[in-house]
C-alpha cells in the first residue's frame, strides 16, 4: 500500500504525516462524558469525510467502542476510575491514527434520589400542592420540616384530587407519658400523621413514604415518622394510610387547615428510582 | 462526586416467589435500605414477614442468631414484644390473601454499617399493612444479627410456607459515605 506524505501547517511551523493511502487521517481530540451507567461513557468528535465508522478506544483499559456516528459509547469500564478517551475513523481502505486523548472522565453510577419540587412557606395561610408528578420513580418521599404562624393546626392529605371517603389511617404516638393507638377507615383524607403546629421556634418534621405510587394495579399505602417537640413536652407519632385507588398518584394536596407556614417553613417531595 | 443513594438491585416478582434473595451485595456502602411492597397468597387476613442474613434456611434450623423489639399498633391497642436467639427476623404482619384486593404493605428496613465485620448487625424496620379499614399493623421493629459478620445477602419470606404474589416489589439501596 502507498504512503503519502501529508504537510500540515501550524503556529510551530510545518510538519509532515506519513499516512496510508487513501486512510482517514487523524482526527482532532473528542470530547468524553460520563454515560451515567457507573460503567459507560460516551464520546463525541465531529464526523470527518468519507468515514464508515468510528472506533473510540479508553486509557486505561484498551476498551473499545464503534459507531457510525457521534457520540460513541464505550462499556466495560470501572466505576470511580478516571478515563481518557482517543478516537479513531474509519473507511474502506481501513482505520486510520488515533487521536490524542480526550479530557478526563470518571463514570460514576447515578443516584437513585432525587428532588422533584419543595415549597416554603410564606406565612399566609393555603394549601400545598405537589401537582403534575412525574410517574417515572419507584417511591415518592415527603419531608417536612413545618412551623406555623398560629397554633393548632392539623394537616391532612389527599391524592388526584379525590375528596370521596377512600382513605383509611392509624398510627402509634407517643406523648413522653403514655402511648395512644389511634385509626379510622371510609374517610375523606389521611391524618392523624402530622404533628400539630407551634408558635414557637421549633419545627415539627416528617417523613412520608410512598412505595408504588404510580402502580395502576396497587392501592397506595403509606408509611410516616414524625415527631414534635416543644421544650416543655413533645409528640412522636409512627403511622400508616391507604389511598384505596388503583390510579398511579400524579397530585399530592396537603391541606393545612387553615394554618400558615412560616417562612422558615420547607414540605419537599423527593422521587426515588429503582 | 460520589453518589450517595444508589440502588443495588431490584425484583419486581412476574411470577409467585417463596423466597426472595438479594445476594452478592457489594460491600461498597455504608449503609443498606431495603424497600418492599409485598402481599402473600396465604389464605389468612396477614402473614408474618421474615428476613434472614447471608444464609437461607426456611426450616428455622439450629440458626439462632437473630433478636427483634417491636412495638405493634393496630389502630385500637399497642403492645410492645421482644424476641430473643430466634432463627430469623420476624419484622411483622404483611397482607395475604383474605385481605382487600390490591392491598400491598409497605416496608422500608435500614441496616447501617452491613459491611462492618467487627461490630454485630443492627438493624431498624418499619412495616405497614393497610387493609382498607379498622384494623391495620404498624410494626416499629429493632433488630440485631449477634455475628460479627458482614451482611453479603439477605433473604425476605413469608414465616409460613406460602409465596409473595406477582407485583410484589423489592428494592435494595446502598448509602454511601461521602
Amino acid at each position: 500500500m502507498a504512503i503519502t506524505r501529508i504537510k500540515t501547517s501550524g503556529v510551530y511551523g510545518s510538519k509532515y504525516n506519513d499516512v496510508l493511502a487513501g486512510l482517514p487521517g487523524v482526527m482532532p481530540a473528542p470530547t468524553a462524558a460520563d454515560g451515567g451507567t457507573g460503567t459507560t461513557a460516551t464520546v463525541s468528535f465531529t464526523a470527518v469525510s468519507g468515514a464508515t465508522s468510528y472506533t473510540a478506544i479508553s486509557t486505561p483499559g484498551s476498551l473499545t467502542g464503534t459507531a457510525a456516528s457521534s457520540p460513541v459509547t464505550v462499556s466495560g469500564l470501572t466505576t470511580g476510575t478516571a478515563y481518557t478517551f482517543q478516537i479513531a475513523a474509519t473507511n474502506t481502505s481501513g482505520q486510520g491514527a488515533y487521536s490524542a486523548a480526550s479530557n478526563s472522565v470518571t463514570p460514576e453510577v447515578p443516584g437513585a434520589y432525587e428532588s422533584i419540587a419543595s415549597f416554603v412557606g410564606t406565612g399566609s395561610a393555603g394549601n400545598i400542592t405537589f401537582s403534575s408528578i412525574p410517574s417515572t420513580y419507584t417511591h415518592l418521599q415527603i419531608r417536612m420540616s413545618a412551623l406555623t404562624t398560629s397554633s393548632g393546626f392539623n394537616a391532612e392529605i389527599r391524592f388526584n384530587g379525590d375528596s370521596g371517603t377512600n382513605y383509611a389511617w392509624h398510627n402509634i404516638r407517643g406523648t413522653g407519658s403514655a402511648v395512644q393507638p389511634n385509626g379510622v377507615a371510609s374517610v375523606a383524607q389521611i391524618g392523624g400523621t402530622w404533628p400539630n403546629g407551634t408558635t414557637t421556634t421549633n419545627p415539627s418534621v416528617l417523613i412520608m413514604d410512598i412505595h408504588n405510587y404510580a402502580s395502576t394495579t396497587k392501592f397506595k399505602t403509606i408509611r410516616n415518622i414524625n415527631g414534635q417537640e416543644t421544650n416543655s413536652n413533645g409528640m412522636m407519632t409512627v403511622g400508616s394510610g391507604m389511598w384505596s385507588s388503583t390510579s398511579a398518584i400524579t397530585t399530592i394536596l396537603i391541606n393545612m387547615g387553615g394554618g400558615a407556614l412560616t417562612t422558615t417553613s420547607a414540605i419537599s417531595l423527593y422521587g426515588i428510582k429503582g | 462526586m460520589p453518589t450517595t443513594y444508589t440502588l443495588i438491585s431490584s425484583s419486581v416478582l412476574s411470577s409467585p416467589a417463596a423466597v426472595v434473595s438479594l445476594t452478592s451485595i457489594p460491600a461498597t456502602y455504608t449503609d443498606l435500605v431495603l424497600r418492599a411492597s409485598m402481599r402473600t397468597a396465604n389464605s389468612a387476613t396477614s402473614i408474618g414477614l421474615t428476613i434472614q442474613y447471608n444464609t437461607y434456611a426456611p426450616s428455622f434450623g439450629s440458626n439462632t442468631n437473630y433478636s427483634r423489639t417491636r412495638i405493634l399498633g393496630n389502630g385500637s391497642t399497642v403492645t410492645s414484644a421482644t424476641m430473643i436467639d430466634r432463627e430469623a427476623y420476624f419484622a411483622g404482619e404483611i397482607n395475604a390473601a383474605t385481605s382487600t384486593a390490591n392491598t400491598f404493605s409497605s416496608f422500608e428496613m435500614y441496616i447501617p454499617n452491613y459491611a462492618d465485620s467487627s461490630q454485630m448487625q443492627t438493624a431498624r424496620g418499619f412495616l405497614c399493612q393497610e387493609n382498607n379499614g379498622n384494623t391495620a399493623f404498624i410494626n416499629a421493629t429493632a433488630t440485631l444479627y449477634n455475628l460479627t459478620t458482614a451482611v453479603s445477602s439477605i433473604f425476605v419470606f413469608p414465616n409460613t410456607t406460602t409465596d409473595f404474589v406477582v407485583g410484589s416489589s423489592f428494592r435494595l439501596y446502598g448509602i454511601l459515605k461521602s
